[in-house]
């Protein structure tokens, strides 16, 4: 037997078992039927519905299991700014404690979600407080919403005091740091008290690109600051200790790069055009007769898009490449900065020579190329020159007046290494953004707990769902299952050799079933994680479009339709009916 | 309109694979009036509290149909006319009486005012005041059964229905059901009422119907039920010759006859008759056969003796034969049997002076608030 006709057989086995539970599902819910069922009725549900929510709330206040789950929500957030190291940096410090804070709180409401959404409804069928509300004038649709209302009320309070805590964790890393300066100048670099708290302020006020040694805007921003020539800042902190002085440019990145909310642009892959050119040059083959003998036509077109692609994405030694990305018009103001975030890949790796014109010296991995922003025949056109770190992500800053008025920003990218390599950036791939201020922190702090709500409210239908047919610890096992396996989808699809990368020339029916099967049961089991911590370490906004997107998907119509179908399979439900 | 309409009303519970299990309720043929306190009575598992149930749209009948105020069981606009008392309290244990109150008061939609009217004025009335800002997990079996009575009533209910309300409830309380019951009977509210207490039941309701394996065995006014038609009772004014003559020869003489009428049997009595001879005639039932006596291990000395029969057989009149029926032995003799005797007599004088007027209850401040129902539900008489 193969494995082919194994898979089948099982596929098939499946299916079977599927449509029997299928159908005895339905023959329970259809057949001892007195008539029909009223309750779809609207009038008065607000205030059934508040009655409910409010009692499941009281319930998640009150009773152990779900209190205790709340205590170490409220627990953990002060833990992690306890812990909070990091690389021992400021950034470092910050950015570990928002992603605990965050992460593991967003993990814990998904549990406390999912086990509360389970309890509570279906303790109430099985310890028959249910008698009492269904004897009562409230349809059954009223009932679940009331639920639903219930735990995302608890969730909404919870993650409230989770962004809370976290801002004013993140205030508080911040202050320490601060007064930790304020302090080192005083002691080490002789300034008076006054000097020292201005020198502190001025740091919020930093303006323009970061850059290395005197030339520094930190310098510039407190010396303004205090009155000192910029050449007596820069002595004195060079007399701060090491630590410290790292943590200054540290902490100037972490305003301008993560306590900040970014707008990101890409750039336009011409694909339509692309594709059409690969069509074009395939009938061309076509006609000449010149289609290699041992390929299929439709590897020949995978071939010719991985060139063209390719020619889009590679940069040839010596040679350069422009890029074109729409954005919103630019905000006014001499001194605001943008960023370009961007990854280069080098196939090899690159040894370290001085270079042949300059006699500069070219580190190993870095790659010396030019970066030029702006239209150059106006007058805000910027060009660098430095050779840069290839295979990390690094974000290069250019002012905002770079950017044409409609929104325009022109990006050329030169590979002037002397050591003739090859540069790829997966534009596909998200490896060149440009970032743009558009916010505060505080802002995309809020935008992102708001976006944390959308996979708990997801989590939350699947459990007030499960909880009309299934008991408390079944339903909640299943649900967190459910979540395990939605929250490791990518590695199921590996696993599974369902990527496009595993896809073989020949798709034969059995792949096609498996795909198609895993797919949709990626798609059932999404619930809208859109992955916010690592925007808010980076500084991305979670922006109004996406959380739109993920709100209306996600919250509005899929935990909308699994609410249905709970609500469909609640009706149907003999409430006294007992099964032991 | 009838208030309740049952039409051949069964109900077939299941197992897990669809296989009948327990015919519960069996082709039931019920009708309730308006304005009626309807008795429903019958041996544990007799299919009482699955009937309430159907009526209630807690379960789905198998067959046959229940109509309650001309609808669907499970249509939600009966509801709001409707107040249940469930055979237990089924509370949520972390609200306390005040919170649980206005949550149910919520679920009828009544507005917030009106909501903390009626729970002061309930909870006065089942005498929780003190209690009423613990949680009710930690009350005890029969304060949780107060709140369940007071949760019934919170909406002015024409039509309530009561599952066994006074178990676990002490003697006020069960007085005070009688006296809801009572109050609202003659308001014109129809009431459902299904109690092991039958002396109660005798005392409230209009009618009465006893159930036996799912099936109605009886159903009829209790002066119906309870009257010997084939019986003649002459009370006169007590003359010993004239005893002797009508004992000699009762039909020649006219003695001074005060009254006559037909004996009246006690509706325990009738409700042992029914259920004795639904047993003999090996009737199923899923529930509680009524067997009598205890097990013999439990005699010690008096191996044998029939304690319930006998207390079933001391409080009451001479029925001849009865006490074969109900428990099938004789009535037994011993030294135990008289101190029962006593003790039930004297419940049974208590049961006697009950159809009177309801007496003031011992406890002045627990006293059942005529009152206070009155200005509850008053609230609800006066509009429209
Ligand atoms: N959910 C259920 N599943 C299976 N059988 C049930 C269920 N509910 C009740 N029964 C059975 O139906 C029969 C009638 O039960 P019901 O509760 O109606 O009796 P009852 O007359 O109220 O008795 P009691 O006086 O003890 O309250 C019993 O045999 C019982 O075992
Ligand atoms: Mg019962």
């Amino acid at each position: 037997m193969t494995i082919e006709n194994f898979a089948l057989i099982m596929i098939g086995f499946g299916a079977i078992i599927g449509v029997i539970t299928l159908i005895y599902v339905l023959k329970r819910a259809f057949s001892r039927q007195a008539g029909e069922l009223g309750g779809w009725e609207m009038a008065g549900a607000r205030q059934i519905i508040t009655a409910v929510a409010k009692t499941a709330v009281a319930e998640g206040l009150r009773t152990r299991i779900a209190s205790g789950f709340v205590m170490l929500v409220v627990a953990s957030v002060p833990f992690f700014y306890l812990t909070a190291e990091g690389d021992g940096t400021i950034k470092g410090k910050v950015q570990m404690f928002m992603t605990y804070s965050l992460g593991f709180s967003g993990f814990l409401l998904a549990l406390l979600s999912i086990l509360f959404a389970c309890r509570s409804l279906s303790n109430e069928i099985s310890g028959r407080q249910i008698f009492g509300i269904v004897s009562k004038p409230v349809p059954r649709w009223q009932i679940l919403i009331g639920k639903f209302a219930g735990v995302m009320i608890l969730n909404m309070l919870l993650l409230t005091y989770v962004g809370v805590t976290t801002y004013i964790g993140t205030l508080a890393l911040v202050g320490g740091f601060k007064s930790n300066l304020h302090d080192e100048l005083i002691t080490y670099g002789s300034f008076t008290p006054a000097q020292a708290a201005a020198a502190v302020e001025s740091l919020e006020n930093v303006r323009g690109m970061g850059k290395e040694g005197m030339e520094s805007p930190i310098i510039a921003a407190i010396s303004n600051a205090t009155g000192l020539p910029q050449q007596k800042i820069g002595e004195t902190l060079l007399r701060l200790p090491e630590a410290t002085r790292a943590d200054l440019r540290r902490f100037d990145e972490l305003r301008r790069q993560v306590l900040i909310a970014r707008a990101t642009i890409k750039p336009e892959i011409p694909e339509k055009q692309i594709r059409a050119e690969v069509e074009k040059r395939l009938a061309k083959m076509q006609e000449d007769g010149t289609l290699p003998s041992h390929m299929t036509e439709r590897q020949v077109r995978e071939e010719l898009d991985k060139q063209m692609f390719g020619y889009f994405a590679t940069i040839a030694p010596f040679d350069s490449q422009g890029w074109i990305l729409k954005g919103p018009p630019p905000p006014k103001g001499e001194e605001l900065i943008m960023s370009v975030r961007y990854k280069m890949h080098v196939p090899q790796v690159i040894p370290a020579i001085n270079h042949p014109q300059t006699g500069a010296k070219l580190e190993e991995d870095m790659v010396l190329c030019i970066w030029a922003i702006g239209n150059p025949q106006s007058a805000h056109y910027y060009e660098s020159v430095e050779p840069v770190p290839a295979r990390t992500v690094q974000e290069m800053e250019f002012p905002v007046d770079a950017v044409e008025a409609d929104g325009t920003i022109r990006i050329e990218f030169g590979n002037i290494d002397p050591r003739r390599v090859d540069v790829v950036f997966d534009v596909v791939k998200d490896a060149l953004q440009v970032l743009y201020v558009v916010g505060s922190f505080e802002l995309n702090l809020f935008m992102a707990c708001i976006a944390m709500l959308v996979p708990l409210a997801s989590l939350t239908a699947f459990g007030v769902c499960a909880s009309t047919f299934l008991s408390f610890p079944v339903g909640a096992l299943l649900v967190i299952c459910l979540y395990l396996i939605s929250s490791s989808m990518d590695f199921v699809k590996e696993a599974m050799a369902v990527t496009e990368d595993y896809m073989p020339d020949t798709v034969t029916t059995d792949i096609l079933v498996r795909k198609t099967v895993v797919d949709s049961i990626g798609w059932l089991l999404s619930i809208g994680d859109i992955q916010v911590t690592e925007r808010l370490l980076d500084g991305r906004v979670v922006g109004w479009t996406d959380l739109w997107a993920d709100v209306w998907r996600y919250l509005l119509l899929k935990s909308g339709a699994t609410l249905m179908i709970g609500v469909l399979v609640f009706r149907r439900r003999e409430l006294a009916a007992i099964i032991v | 309109m009838k208030v309740i309409e049952c039409i051949a009303l069964t109900k077939v519970f299941q197992d897990f694979w669809g296989r009948d299990r327990v015919r519960a309720v069996d082709k039931l043929d019920l009708d309730i009036n308006p304005g009626e306190v309807f008795g429903l009575l019958g041996p544990n598992g007799s299919g009482k509290s699955t009937t309430i149930k159907m009526l209630l749209g807690l379960l789905y009948p198998t067959s046959g149909s229940a109509r309650v105020f001309g609808k669907q069981p499970t249509d939600t606009a009966i509801k709001s006319r409707i107040g249940f008392m469930p055979e237990e309290s089924y509370l949520y244990r972390f609200l306390n009486a005040r919170e649980t109150l206005d949550y149910y008061g919520r679920l009828f939609k009544l507005d917030r005012h009106e909501r903390r009217r009626r729970t002061e004025q309930l909870i006065d009335m089942i005498g929780l005041k003190r209690a009423a800002n613990r949680p009710v997990g930690t009350y005890s079996k029969g304060m949780a059964r107060r709140i369940g009575l007071a949760q019934a009533l919170v909406n002015d209910p024409d039509f309530l229905i009561l599952d066994e309300p006074t178990t676990g409830l002490d003697p006020i309380g069960t007085r005070q059901i009688k006296d809801v019951i009572r109050i609202l009977g003659d308001r014109g509210k129809t009431v459902l009422l299904c109690s092991h207490l039958l002396a109660d039941v005798e005392d409230v309701c209009d009618r009465v119907a006893i159930m036996y394996g799912g099936k109605l065995q009886k159903l009829g006014t209790c002066e119906e039920l309870l009257t010997q038609n084939d019986e003649t009772q002459i009370t006169f004014r007590k003359n010993e010759k004239l005893l002797s003559r009508v004992r000699e020869a009762i039909g020649q003489n006219g003695g001074e006859i005060i009254s006559e009428s037909h004996p009246t049997l006690r509706l325990e009595e009738l409700f042992l008759r029914v259920v004795g001879q639904a047993q003999r005639d090996q009737l199923e039932t899923s529930g509680a056969e009524s067997t009598v006596g205890v097990s013999a291990f439990l005699g010690g000395d008096h191996r044998g003796v029939d304690l319930v029969s006998s207390l079933v057989e001391a409080g009451k009149k001479p029925a001849p034969g009865l006490a074969a029926d109900a428990a099938g032995t004789a009535a037994p003799a011993g030294p135990k049997t008289d101190v029962l005797e006593k003790l039930t007599a004297k419940a049974d004088d208590v049961a006697k002076t009950k159809p009177e007027e309801p007496k003031p209850s011992p406890i002045p401040s627990r006293q059942p608030n005529k009152a206070v129902l009155d200005r509850l539900m008053g609230g609800g008489e006066d509009k429209p």
